[in-house]
């Protein structure tokens, strides 16, 4: 009875077994397989959203000002078209993190990278027609219209626009501060 | 659980292998007959394009689950058979998983952690236990996907109501303006089921009564 | 604020249990949440086994991950560890309850077989390594997700129970009339979104 039931155990670890490492096998191919695409994908992401928001810039290069990294933009002759900031604000319902584009003291692109703001209502911060209001703007006009500056937030989102503002206005703080250096 | 009316695994057809094929689509639908795969259904379905994309990641582990599990039932012992589905279950959500991840990013986005969760999905399971494990490879396989037909039948209905109800667009193309946004929250989710399960209820009772 | 280890527990917590709460916010775990709820000493019962099951799984499954699957290169294996492992766990833990507190196996001891294929308990040990919590925030957000679980089961069975003297039209009874319920609920519990800048 004893050694009926210890060769069972010993059956079972052994179907158990093959059957795992039969599997782990597979996993590691798939993963093999697919792991460049999928480096390629982020990598693609990254640079499609830089693109956006420094028009016109076909290089980057990754540098640091003080604590802050930035990314700085360069045209196919290798002059400067700005310098793109990542920056993440409380919204309504989360974190909203963009990617804001400056040059010469004003935006020249802006793109929502991550929220999770309410469907309908905040999540219009993606909308083309919110985001280039924010374009060609300085310091000064990063205002809602209510508070004297140029920008309209969405109807029933205040909160998740007045976000976006103060994102855009840090990444022209921050700007500034690069170029001082 | 749920209205089980009929408990024989048949929809009453007498070749079994059209019956394997059409139980999972109305008489065992696996979401609003048996209840059972609720977990993805109301997350997910906040867009026909999240719906649609849903099913066919939980159809190709169903049927590779169903087909795998079929061709090992002499091979595993009753006792051990639970551990052996989930390891076969599990190998296909990370395949599913990274394939998705390498080729279709945008979904993979909005499918988060639904996707690994796809494992612990009742369907099937339950279909493995239920079906596969006492039947053979073919048979499975239809019955696999009869089952994926039906879910993604639910899945695109609440879909296509919640999105075209809660943002007024279609895959995307928009239909109207002035939405209804509770629909894409998670109480429109519940509503939604809710009115179709009280339409089936409706039906059944109906048919009753003749 | 996304959940990170810079958040006091006590709002990881909060965030966890009721502003995400994981049922009535995210949508997992709706399996067991209909099927279970019909009468409140299940539903206490079930509330009881998962908050032990997923505080358990929460430690274990943070230490197989960052000691095993990370230092050799195995990541993609985590979805078939962290099942296998709240399996595993389950059935040790059932023959242990049996054996050594009764009492408790008495209150809860055959819904742990149930509780393997719990979409929560899986989903909150991927929510810990995708917010990239340390053990102790691990166990606080574990511990959040599952006290969100058992509050809403024990309201929601509560409700149900209420509903059956209640006039319900006859092709709403049973689920269609408890998802209405369940919306309303999860109509109240959005209502916490905001709650101390969370």
């Amino acid at each position: 009875m004893n050694n009926k039931f210890i060769l069972k155990i010993i059956d079972i670890s052994f179907r158990l077994t093959i059957l795992c490492v039969v599997s782990a096998m597979l996993l590691s191919w798939v993963y093999k397989e697919t792991k460049t695409k999928i480096e390629e994908n982020i990598k693609k992401e990254i640079e499609t959203a830089q693109k956006d928001a420094l028009p016109g810039a076909v290089s980057f290069q990754e540098k640091e000002s003080g604590k802050k990294k930035y990314v700085e933009g360069y045209d196919a002759n290798g002059n400067s078209v700005g310098k793109i900031f990542v920056l993440s604000e409380r919204g309504y319902g989360s974190e909203i993190k963009m990617m804001v584009g400056v040059n010469n003291g004003k935006i020249v692109g802006i793109k929502v990278i991550q929220h999770t703001e309410t469907p309908g209502l905040g999540d219009g911060i993606t909308k083309k027609n919110f985001l280039n209001q924010f374009i060609d703007k300085s310091l000064n006009q990063l205002l809602l219209k209510k508070d004297g500056g140029e920008i309209e937030a969405i109807t029933g989102a205040t909160i998740s626009s007045k976000a976006c503002i103060k994102i855009a206005k840090e990444a022209l703080e921050y700007g500034k501060q690069s170029e001082q250096q | 659980m749920g209205n089980n009316q009929n408990n024989n695994r048949t929809c009453g057809l007498k070749n079994p292998k059209l019956n394997a094929l059409f139980y999972g689509v109305i008489k065992g639908n696996p979401i609003v007959v048996l209840m059972i795969g609720l977990c993805p259904v109301l997350a997910i379905s906040t867009t026909v394009y999240n719906a649609v994309g849903m099913s066919i990641a939980v159809a190709f582990v169903l049927m590779g689950s169903n087909v795998i599990v079929s061709l090992l039932r002499k091979f595993t012992p009753n006792q051990i058979r639970i551990p052996v589905f989930i390891i076969i279950i599990s190998t296909f959500v990370t395949i599913v998983d990274y394939l998705i991840k390498a080729n279709l990013p945008f979904l993979y986005k909005q499918l988060g952690i639904f996707i690994p969760l796809i494992v612990v999905n009742c369907v099937i399971i339950g279909r493995a236990e239920a079906f596969a494990y006492k039947n053979s490879v073919f048979l499975s396989f239809l019955d696999a996907i009869g089952s994926s037909i039906g879910f993604l039948i639910v899945l695109f209905l609440i879909g296509a109501t919640r999105e075209i109800l809660g943002q007024g667009t279609f895959f995307n193309k928009v239909i109207f303006s002035n939405p209804c946004i509770v629909m894409v929250l998670p109480p429109g989710g519940f509503i939604t089921i809710g009115v179709i399960m009280g339409l089936l209820s409706y039906y059944n009772l109906r048919k009753k009564k003749q | 604020m996304i959940i990170s280890n810079q958040m006091n527990p006590f709002l990881i917590f909060l965030s966890a249990c009721l502003i995400n709460n994981i049922i009535l916010i995210k949508f997992i775990g709706l399996c067991s949440f209909f099927g279970l709820s019909t009468n409140v000493k299940n539903s206490i019962g079930m509330g009881i086994a998962v908050t032990f099951v997923t505080i358990t799984a929460t430690i274990v499954s943070w230490l197989v991950y960052h000691f095993a699957l990370v230092p050799l290169n195995l990541v993609y294996l985590r979805t078939a560890t962290f099942i296998l492992t709240i399996a595993s766990l389950v059935q040790l833990e059932e023959m242990f309850i049996k054996k050594y507190l009764p009492p408790l196996y008495k209150a809860m001891g055959i819904y742990l077989p149930l509780i393997t294929t719990n979409c929560a308990i899986l989903a909150s040990t991927f929510l810990n390594i995708d917010y990239n919590l340390s053990l102790l925030n691990s166990i606080v957000n574990g511990f959040g997700i599952a006290s969100g679980y058992t509050i809403a089961i024990i309201i929601f069975a509560n409700l149900r129970e209420k509903i059956l003297t209640a006039p319900v039209p006859k092709s709403l009874e049973g689920y269609p009339i408890a998802f209405f319920l369940a919306s309303l609920m999860s109509l109240a519990f959005l209502g916490f979104k905001g709650l101390f800048g969370l």
